[in-house]
């Protein structure tokens, strides 16, 4: 091997390393981003470790699927876009006076299966024909964690509202862009 | 670049910006030539490969922020000169540097030849100083000692070229060529 091989080699190797810098940088700028706006659901409702561990789940989801790219981040962008309204819902009602956070969840928890059916139809909409399992699986684990943030005063009911809420929205426009395909 | 190259390297940097780890040694092997080539159109060699380098290790570090929307080789090309920028205008300001910042030469000391050869040197080189306008001699001397009067860099620089221009023809004017 030559010295220029040499010097190109140990090149190439700086180069990657140097992708690889950059790919964590814009992790780490999402996953925080992704933490300061599901926050307010947090500290407006409902300050308990469960509820710590969707935000910093919901945090961490984001910056490694980021790391890891193709469909897993692409996946978990389209989550969590859809999933932050369910997310921030309550949040936004508690900030504008309504007690919402103690009493919404008390009987049906439409609000969660409301949230969740938008969160379906804009998955649906924002996903691709050819999307895989990686797409699929990050996701739904990103809009798990920061829809979950939102149903938690709900308990279980609210999970299974959100839930139904998602297949709900999410089934029609998935099938109406298989049909048009 | 032909056509054809261009929209692999349009291709090659989309798949890495949305993490595609295989685009990586192609994009490599299209860039580096690219950069290096470009960068020796406007440096020296030995310094045209330490700015290419530092453009391609810009490049991949910025690579997932690519935009697919832009084209990629003006972007590419875009960091690559950025990076040729800064080498000249490092080059101008190591130039600039003060003579102090200069590393000491082992001093042998002159033979007795060297050192008459250099006392008329000196000679000459002050009867042609004396001749410039005294805005020029000061000017030169304040470079030989490596000092900056109370100027912008830029302005300087100008002085002194055009003082040392109107010193060079003086001493053709009254040696011969340089």
């Amino acid at each position: 091997m030559v010295s220029s091989e040499i010097a190109e080699t140990a090149l190439r190797r700086v180069a990657r390393r140097a992708y690889e810098l950059g790919r964590i940088e814009g992790a780490l700028a999402r996953g925080a981003a992704a933490g300061l706006l599901a926050l307010p659901a947090f500290l407006l409702c409902h300050r308990d470790p469960f509820a710590a561990l969707c935000l910093g789940g919901f945090a961490l989801v984001l910056a490694a699927a980021w790391i890891r790219g193709e469909g897993f981040a692409e996946g978990a962008r389209a989550g969590a876009i859809a999933g932050i309204a369910p997310c921030l819902l309550p949040a936004a009602i508690a900030a504008a006076g309504g007690d919402y956070c103690a009493a919404a969840f008390a009987g049906v928890p439409w609000s969660c299966a409301l949230g969740g059916a938008a969160a379906g139809a804009i998955l649906g909409f924002t996903s691709r024909t050819a999307s895989g399992l990686p797409y699929w699986a990050s996701a739904l684990v990103a809009l798990a964690f920061a829809a979950s943030l939102g149903c938690l005063p709900a308990g279980v009911m609210g999970f299974a509202g959100l839930l139904l809420g998602v297949v709900a929205g999410g089934t029609p426009v998935l099938a109406a862009r298989r049909v048009r395909a | 670049m032909t056509p054809e190259r261009r929209a692999a390297l349009q291709e090659e940097l989309t798949a890495l910006s949305r993490g595609n780890r295989a685009a990586f040694d192609p994009l490599f092997r299209r860039l580096w030539p690219l950069l290096r080539g470009f960068a020796r159109r406007f440096l020296p060699e030995a310094e045209a490969d330490d700015a290419a380098q530092e453009a391609l290790l810009r490049i991949f570090r910025r690579a997932s922020e690519f935009d697919p929307a832009r084209d990629a080789l003006s972007w590419a090309l875009g960091i690559g000169a950025w990076q040729i920028r800064t080498h000249r205008t490092k080059a101008r300001r190591r130039r600039e540097a003060p003579a102090e910042e200069a590393p000491d030469r082992a001093d042998s000391g002159p033979s007795p030849e060297d050192a008459a050869l250099a006392s008329q040197l000196s000679a000459a080189l002050d009867e042609a100083l004396g001749s410039l306008a005294p805005g020029d001699a000061a000017t030169l001397s304040a470079y030989a000692r490596g000092e900056r009067p109370d100027l912008p860099a830029a302005t300087f620089r100008k002085r002194v070229e055009r003082a040392l221009s109107r010193l060079k023809a003086q001493w053709r004017f009254r040696h011969g060529q340089l």
